[in-house]
């Protein structure tokens, strides 16, 4: 979402997990590289560097649903949508929203009990490294925490301009991206992220 | 235990939560959780977390947001602009100009990797900038990139015909020689789609732009470098055996640092820009393939395929017959699955009965991979024009599913080619021994 | 009428999955007091490393588990399948049915499971690219592993173990990203990988050991007289798949390096290397030195009394011992 002008803090986590997901992914590129130039040239294997791989995108991934979020990324079908009367569209964006965080909240709850067996068992991953699970899947259900605690407060928020009836701002900030919210984009500068007052075309919170 | 009319119920369900507005990813988990809800019952929902872990753990998967911070990196550099301007500079004078960059490309990268849904983010993500402000018609830009990624499958390597061959007890090496020709025909006949439209309809393919002298066109070409060495290394890793089609992707991310870096544009403030790039566009993707994978996985265990297999089975018809009710059996299935899976899940009954009434296995293999094209854009679930949309970033997803309508046409119509004139894939094969 | 919902094994695994499972699980779906839904993991995407979990869980009734993914969950079930251990079938088979009965009573302890089957898809062998005429020129090798142990056992015959993703191991032998693939000769056979390789190692280095487990609540539901039926019946498809596992691979062998015996799988005409009595001494060596203490410290985390209950039974079968 180009979101509502509130949960800086949230914003700024998201903003953090997003980079710490890119991170990730150079150093995964770096890892990869050693692994293939030492296979090659010196018959020497990391064992398990498609281990790591997968636990990069799986926990990159959780990591970045939040910022995908901020920036209604997540795909909706907005064909029929915004061909509505405002006061049709505020219940649907509501809607949409709530049914996001309860859908974050549920991957979120088996995350978590994904994670609870895993302490449980010990569990090991059945490959050469043998890594102790609970450390990728604990960044994992990290990850979808953030994600589901931003999309809860959205979702909170949504329900608040419902119900005080400010349909005009529920679907300024909750409707699918409009051709000016478009326009922002193509102006505006990642960089104005991380000083939240800058940029007049920058999404805000 | 579920009938056709339940699963019509179902579908309708969740065209309906889409059409309200509802997130697509939302919409797909939704009517799995109903339907395990009323058919299977709650453990099985419970066991969505080791389903998610799954789904994002895997190694394959990662080429994706690989091959787009690849194109970031490209993109932000402004190794892509240049690029697209050197080739619209050759390309100008032909119908349709640079939406042929998009299906060769495609074509291209397909021959380094076996998935269509990597092709398609990488391809997106370099070319789709460059049309910005070139006046193309953008929904004909998208459907270029959406349908001409779909040859990942059918341009070998394809994990695609691994899988078939394995399970069909076909031979994977003659598979993807039988690939290659209708890998390149069904190309061909997206350039000459191309041309058409532009000819029809002047002004879809860009604004004209001024003829440019031979020597400034030649000078041009040092534009093309950057990005041939950045394909070199990706291609030239898999082809010479340092790497697996996954591994090249962070190769490829390596050498466009290198090209960022010459090009005096790498600084932390774009490593950034790229991060976040890439983390934006590699949730979406991923969001909406966590809960297509759930949905396949109740889809399967409610026996669905199966009892829609067995239904064509049962219908008693001519070999011709069989073919084409099984174009359209395969095109319903392939609006809700996911092509792996739609795959596996019918294969094991297909085939035989396929076999039986005399088609060649590997023909059939090839079929059946074009049928996975399609499916790959065709709505609700068809990932192509969701990764597609991904990486745009920006308008409606709609612009994409229409733009690629005449691709879709084009491949329905080179499967009725396929199977007027098998030799079309059968010739290179058999010459091959 | 009880409800059997079943996951199969990979559908690529044909002769085991349409030969063997899907016949009996019909079988099983004929009979008036069952229903069975019957599907191949692949075909709906679970994974093999869930097993445990979505059968406790109750999620399904009756899975195919591919024991050492399984294990990630339970080290100690592992111990039925370590590399190097086993140095034929025979001995195999004696493992299995010496630890069969304290693998089921942890299986049903920990995971609410009950055990109906064990059998091996076969020995694993190496299918590889290069001039190989011996153990000893593995040397140097890049060889694809998908266990812990057989990763151990293959550094310690002087070769780099490479890990990728199944789906990715035919084209990675066919373009050198590694020399050497481990499967049963069977499922290489089956994977077209004879066409991207052109030497066969005859070398058993583990057995790739499966089994159909059941949900223990659902077990209970059964009556005495059906968990007699029941138990026979899985018995026999036990039974089934042991014979698979002796006839199959040897077919599998003549037929990968091409010779005149060869009759049910695909022909091709491989190089067979010879192997010799002291190479079998050598894995012996490196399983007892390097494979079976680093196994047990893992396993003895989870349980204390590991090493002494794989001593009194797959160590006593195969004349191995933990110190
Ligand atoms: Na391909
Ligand atoms: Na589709």
């Amino acid at each position: 979402m180009v979101s509502p002008p509130s949960f800086p803090w949230a914003r700024r986590l998201a903003h953090g997990a997003a980079l710490a997901a890119g991170y990730a992914s150079l150093g995964l590129s770096l890892l990869i590289t050693f692994e293939v130039l030492a296979r090659k040239l010196f018959s020497f294997s990391l064992q398990g560097v498609d281990e790591i791989g997968g636990y990069v995108l799986a926990i990159g991934v959780s990591f970045s649903f939040a910022y995908a979020l901020l920036h209604r990324a997540h795909t909706r079908v907005d064909m029929l949508i915004v061909r509505l009367p405002g006061a049709l569209q505020a219940p649907l964006n509501a809607a949409a929203m709530l049914l996001l965080a309860g859908f974050s909240l549920f991957m979120l709850w088996r995350a978590v009990g994904t994670l609870h067996e895993t302490l449980e068992f010990g569990s090991l991953a059945s490959t050469p490294l043998q890594t102790p699970l609970w450390i990728p899947q604990g960044l994992w259900v990290i990850g979808l925490g953030v994600f589901a605690a931003l999309a809860s407060l959205l979702a909170l928020r949504a329900l608040g301009l419902l119900v005080r009836g400010q349909a005009a701002a529920l679907n300024r900030e909750f409707g699918p991206r409009s051709t000016q919210d478009e326009l922002d984009e193509a102006q505006h500068d990642y960089a104005d992220e991380t000083t939240p007052a800058a940029g007049q075309g920058s999404p805000q919170l | 235990m579920i009938g056709a009319f339940e699963v019509m119920i179902g579908f309708l369900v969740m065209l309906g939560m889409m059409a309200a507005g509802i997130h697509v990813a939302v919409a797909i988990f939704s009517v799995a959780a109903l339907g395990t809800l009323m058919y299977l019952g709650p453990p099985l929902l419970y066991s969505f977390g080791d389903a998610l872990w799954g789904t994002l753990n895997d190694f394959i998967l990662t080429a994706i947001p690989l091959f787009i911070l690849l194109g970031e990196l490209l993109l932000r550099s402004g190794i892509t602009e240049r690029m697209y301007n050197a080739l619209s500079v050759w390309l100008q004078r032909m119908p349709g100009g640079l939406l042929h960059t998009n299906i060769g490309a495609s074509s291209v990268f397909a021959a380094m990797s076996g998935s269509s849904v990597a092709t398609a983010a990488t391809i997106g993500t370099v070319a789709l900038p460059a049309f910005a402000e070139r006046g193309y018609s953008e929904r004909l830009a998208l459907g270029t990139l959406a349908a001409g990624a779909t040859l990942g499958i059918l341009i070998p390597p394809s994990i695609n015909m691994i899988i078939y061959g394995a399970i069909t007890n076909t031979s994977i090496g003659k598979l993807f020689i039988a690939g290659i020709l209708p890998g390149l025909a069904l190309a061909a006949a997206f350039m000459l789609a191309i041309m058409a439209f532009s000819l029809l309809r002047p002004g879809v393919a860009g604004e004209a732009e001024p003829r440019v002298p031979l020597r400034a066109r030649l000078a041009s070409l040092v534009d093309l470098l950057p990005p041939a060495f950045v394909f070199a290394i990706v291609i030239g890793s898999i082809y010479s055996g340092w790497a697996t089609p996954t591994e090249a992707a962070a190769l490829g991310v390596m050498a466009a640092l290198v090209v960022a870096a010459l090009n005096r544009k790498l600084t932390l403030g774009m490593l950034n820009e790229c991060f976040l790039s890439m983390a934006r566009t590699t949730a979406m993707i991923m969001l909406i393939i966590v809960a297509a994978f759930f949905l396949n996985y109740i889809v399967g265990i409610l026996g669905i395929p199966q009892v829609l297999t067995r239904w064509v089975a049962d219908l008693g018809l001519t070999p011709l017959g069989l073919i084409l009710a099984l174009v359209l059996f395969y095109l319903v299935l392939g609006c809700f699955l996911e092509t792996l899976s739609m795959m596996i899940a019918t294969v094991p009954i297909v085939v035989p009965m396929v076999v039986s009434f005399g088609f060649d296995p590997v023909w059939f293999g090839i079929f059946l991979v074009i049928m996975m094209e399609i499916s790959l854009i065709t709505p609700p679930i068809g990932m192509n024009l969701y990764v597609v949309q991904g990486v745009r970033g920006r308008g409606s997803i709609a612009d994409v599913m229409l733009g690629s309508l005449p691709f879709f046409a084009i491949m329905l119509a080179f499967v009725f080619a396929i199977i007027a004139w098998p030799g079309l894939v059968m010739w290179l094969p058999n010459a091959m021994g | 009428e009880t409800l059997l919902r079943t996951v199969g094994n990979f559908s690529g695994n044909t002769l085991h999955v349409e030969g063997v499972e899907r016949p009996f699980f019909e079988e099983l779906d004929a009979r008036d007091d069952l229903a069975v839904i019957y599907n191949p993991m692949d075909a709906i995407g679970v994974e093999a490393a869930d097993a445990l979990r979505l059968l406790r869980s109750g999620s399904f009734d009756v899975m195919s588990v591919q024991i050492g993914m399984a294990s990630r969950d339970e080290p100690f079930f592992e111990g039925i399948d370590l590399a190097g251990v086993a140095p034929d079938l025979d001995a195999q088979r004696e493992a299995i049915d010496a630890v069969r009965e304290r693998f089921d009573e942890r299986l049903q302890e920990r995971f609410n499971a009950k055990l109906m089957t064990l059998w091996p898809f076969g020995p694993q062998m190496m299918f590889c690219n290069g001039d190989i005429q011996g153990v000893d020129d593995l040397e140097g090798k890049k060889v694809r592993v998908f266990t812990p142990s057989m990763s151990r056992l293959v550094q310690g015959l002087g070769a780099a173990p490479v890990t990728l993703q199944f789906s990715e191991v035919y084209l990675a032998l066919q373009r050198g990203v590694a020399d050497c693939g481990v499967t049963a000769p069977s499922a290489g056979n089956n994977g077209k990988w004879p066409e991207v390789t052109d030497t066969f190692v005859p070398l058993p280095l583990a057995y790739s050991v499966q089994g159909h487990f059941m949900n223990l609540d659902t077990w209970n539901r059964f009556d005495a007289a059906q968990q007699q039926e029941l138990t026979e019946a899985f018995a026999r498809l036990e039974e089934q798949m042991w014979e698979l596992a002796y006839d199959v691979n040897d077919d599998a062998i003549a037929c990968n390096t091409g010779q005149d015996s060869c009759s049910d799988h695909q022909a091709y005409d491989m190089r067979l290397v010879e192997i010799d009595p002291a190479s079998r001494a050598l894995v012996e060596e490196i399983a007892s030195e390097a494979v079976l203490p680093v196994w047990a410290e893992t396993c003895s985390r989870q349980y204390p009394e590991c090493a002494q209950a794989w001593n009194e039974t797959v160590g006593d079968a195969t004349g191995l011992s933990i110190q």
